[in-house]
């Protein structure tokens, strides 16, 4: 019996070694994951508190920054993969203030999101999880305050990549201590929920633009000098892409059958393009003259915006269509 | 008791031989460490001296009056320039930026800039080349053209980021000349273009000379063969290898060490050059994955991933780098980039849950890039409804690539026009898996012509709105021929 009972503890032990031999084998042979599971993996999961933050943002175009088509074409598709760093990109506290974004390779169709801007880096030296404008220990998002995320060495990391950043800094309003955060994340309107709008709205918001430039004309002898001056934009008209442009076009008056004529174009070109950089910085004014026999009498002037480049029939251009009105006014000797 | 306690000990030994201990990548500065190296063992070059008067005019006179000379003289006068030698190089450089200098004279500099083959001549000589600076095609082909003269090989780099740019024929043809000349076959992408497509008859025939040219001097019957054995891993070593100089790899460290910078212009222009650099340049790319700044190892890792299969080198590394969280998901973009068939298993571990949910995504389109029928087990796994949709959709693209679409084509479908899905990498993923099916079966070539009815103006793009209809019509006439889509191939 005795016998019997050390061979079924050895067998007993033996199975157990075997079963603890596995395991330890399956721990050791398991590679350590590269990072621990973050506790946000989409901005759907701030939807439930942040609700209206959430749907502010959801119709912004950071939201849309990986689908727009307009990016998508310039991108050829994000084949220029130098477009997903800032299209989809990983939290800007990751890499930090000053420091380029990382491109992420998960939910690229969240864009800009929520995480990019607010998620801390595990084991950030402020003990959140998130920043935010105010202190919450008790929330479950664990925000802290951090003064960074609402700078405007916070959206550079970004938004310098086509100097915006830069160009704000040369202006009066970066001396006064106005930021981006001022024009392009206003308080929401009396009414709603405290904290700033998330739509975040910039070129894409023709309202903005108008507000951003002023066009008048006056006299000189027998034609027209056209002056566009930027009032309102804290940065060059237009910034941010070499697509975008605003385009002075005039034709006489009283004949709206007539096609527009192009007087002049703000625009940064490409780097492969021959073409003088031409945007207007702020507090500047462009003057720009009407030399044309037809142009004599009463003529009316237009500009127009547009987010691409070129026009579909660049001998024929047609703004009305393919660009939106910003300002249009009417010259008469 | 004994027994089991050695047995467990003896266990514990066995696994320990077994496992390695976690490994940590190492990091540590690079390319700081290597260009100041490469500093020390390259001969000092000295700030050029500010040439004397008496220089100055005469070698002005000598580049201005051969301008306008003929024959034998024109010729000795060049001798004069070369014998000059690097002293002569500045006073050449500010004659070419002489607003009234006329053809004759720049041609006479930049010819003055070939003869006289120096370090500094070479220099001098790519500035000219440089399409943002240099309006003008001629000068640029004309520089290139003495380029592919010189000895020098330290200017590679900056001719490859020219490619990245150049509108110009003849430049391109005279830059894959030069490349050429120092064993780098990038430029043949560019002949080739140009050889089918130039913008007139002379610069294709003078692209199909060039190709010819290349492909007999670097032994090859035909260019098609010399561009796939140069687009290869070349085990059998087909293609001529060059020796690079001390200053060619100090140029190559100089381009790594810009990945940091913030600019991504600058940034891409270096991995341009860096990935279309010879296949000895993967050394140096390896030992970079462990650069200290985390751009530098995530751009490393793309400019390997655009190196494809002539970086298979770097796939042992690749894989270690798979447990470096800034990097991960970049290298295991690499290891399919690349094609690194070894690394399948260590990618399946990769997609397993617990690993950070970025480096699962880019595990699970490493897979397909793979082509390996293999990884169709793992990659089905995926697509449990537990999982993200950014997983799932991942998994679903890996899977149609490598034609296993039963259960995935319907879910890619889907991601058309489902919220928070990536419909444009669905609509991508789609289209090229429509377009290979084509070729074997007559409905997905039917399919496939309705499907591209549905784009629109190429020449224009459009709004949200109109992006959202075709989804939703693409995705209907899938969703309306699945059951033909998913049987199986007669």
């Amino acid at each position: 019996m005795r016998d019997r009972g050390g061979i079924a503890r050895k067998a007993i032990g033996f199975v157990a070694l075997a079963v603890g031999g596995i395991a330890l084998y399956a721990v050791l042979r398991r590679p350590a994951p590269t990072s621990s599971a973050q506790a946000f993996t989409s901005s759907e999961q701030c939807k439930a508190c942040h609700a209206q933050a959430y749907a502010e943002w959801s119709t912004s175009w950071h939201a849309q920054a990986w689908s727009d088509p307009e990016v998508r074409a310039l991108s050829n598709d994000f084949q220029n993969t130098d477009c997903i760093d800032c299209h989809a990109s990983r939290p800007v506290f990751e890499t930090g203030i000053g420091e380029r974004v990382l491109p992420r390779s998960a939910r690229r169709g969240e864009g800009i999101d929520c995480i990019a801007c607010h998620l801390l880096p595990e084991g950030h030296v402020s003990g959140g999880l998130v920043a935010g404008t105010r202190d919450a220990p008790g929330a479950a998002c664990r925000p802290v305050a951090l003064r960074d995320l609402g700078s405007s060495a916070f959206c550079a990391v970004c938004h310098d990549q086509h100097e915006t950043t830069k160009q704000w800094k040369a202006t009066d309003y970066a001396a006064r201590g106005i930021g981006c955060v001022e024009c392009h994340m206003v308080a929401r309107a009396a009414g709603g929920s405290k904290g700033s709008d998330h739509a975040m709205m910039g070129g894409h918001d023709i309202e903005l633009v108008r507000r951003a430039v002023e066009m008048r004309g006056r006299r000189e002898g027998s034609r027209w000098l056209i002056e566009v001056e930027n009032v309102g934009a804290g940065h060059h008209f237009p910034t941010e892409e070499r697509s975008r442009a605003g385009d002075v076009f005039w034709r006489p008056l009283g004949d709206g059958a007539q096609t527009w004529r192009h007087a002049y174009r703000f625009r940064s070109p490409y780097h492969h393009e021959d073409l003088p950089d031409t945007l207007l910085p702020a507090h500047e004014t462009r003057t720009i003259p009407i030399d044309d026999a037809e142009a004599s009498g009463a003529i009316e002037v237009a500009l127009f915006y547009t987010l691409k480049p070129y026009w579909a029939d660049p001998a024929h251009p047609d703004p009305e269509h393919e660009a939106r009105l910003v300002h249009r006014i009417e010259l008469r000797p | 008791m004994r027994t089991v306690l050695c047995a467990i000990a003896l266990a514990c030994c066995a696994c320990r031989r077994d496992s390695k201990p976690a490994a940590t990548f190492a990091i540590r500065k690079v390319s700081a460490v290597e260009i100041a190296r490469l500093e020390g063992s390259l001969p000092a070059r000295a700030a050029p001296a500010e040439p004397s008067g008496d220089l100055r005019e005469r070698v002005r006179g000598l580049v201005l009056e051969r301008a306008h000379a003929q024959g034998k003289m024109r010729a000795l006068e060049l001798e004069d320039l070369a014998t000059i030698g690097d002293p002569a190089v500045p006073v050449i450089d500010a004659l070419l930026d002489e607003k009234d200098r006329g053809p004759e004279e720049r041609l006479s500099a930049l010819e003055a800039l070939g003869a006289i083959d120096t370090v500094s001549s070479a220099d001098a000589l790519v500035k000219r080349i440089d399409q943002e600076k240099i309006r003008e095609p001629w000068i640029r082909a004309q520089a290139a053209y003495q380029v592919a003269k010189l000895t020098s090989d330290h200017v590679l780099p900056s001719l490859l980021a020219q490619l990245k740019y150049e509108l110009d024929g003849e430049t391109v043809i005279w830059i894959a000349a030069a490349l050429a000349k120092h064993r780098n076959y990038a430029g043949l992408d560019g002949l080739r273009v140009l050889s089918a497509s130039g913008a007139t008859a002379e610069v294709r025939a003078d692209a199909q000379s060039m190709l010819a040219r290349v492909t007999g001097e670097a032994g090859f019957q035909d260019s098609e063969t010399l561009y796939t054995a140069w687009n290869s891993s070349d085990s059998g070593r087909r293609v001529p290898r060059a020796e690079p100089s001390p200053r060619l790899h100090q140029e190559m460290w100089r381009r790594i060490a810009d990945l940091a910078e913030f600019d991504l212009r600058r940034v891409d222009d270096a991995r341009f050059a860096l990935s279309r650099s010879a296949e000895w340049v993967v050394d140096l790319l390896v030992a970079a994955l462990h650069e200290e700044d985390p751009h530098v190892r995530l751009h490393v890792a793309q400019s390997l991933e655009r190196m494809g299969r002539r970086a298979s080198a770097a796939c042992g590394e690749l894989v270690l780098a798979l447990d470096e969280p800034h990097m991960a998901s970049s290298a295991a973009a690499a290891l399919g980039g690349i094609g690194c068939t070894d690394a399948l298993d260590a990618l399946e571990v990769h997609t397993q849950p617990g690993n950070d949910p970025e480096l699962r995504n880019a595990a699970a389109a490493a897979l397909g890039r793979l082509g390996s029928p293999a990884a169709i087990p793992a990659l089905r796994a995926l697509l449990a409804p537990g999982e993200s949709l950014d997983l799932r959709q991942a998994a679903a693209q890996s899977l149609v690539a490598l034609g296993e679409i039963a259960t995935a084509l319907p879910l890619l479908v889907d991601c058309l026009t489902t919220p928070g899905a990536d419909a444009g990498g669905a609509e991508s993923a789609l289209e090229a898996w429509l377009a290979n099916v084509a070729t074997r079966r007559p409905k997905a070539a039917t399919l496939l012509e309705q499907w591209k009815a549905m784009a629109g103006d190429p020449a224009q793009t459009p709004p949200p709105a109109e992006v959202a209809s075709r989804l939703r019509a693409r995705c209907k006439l899938l969703r309306n021929s699945m059951p033909a889509l998913v049987s199986p191939e007669k």
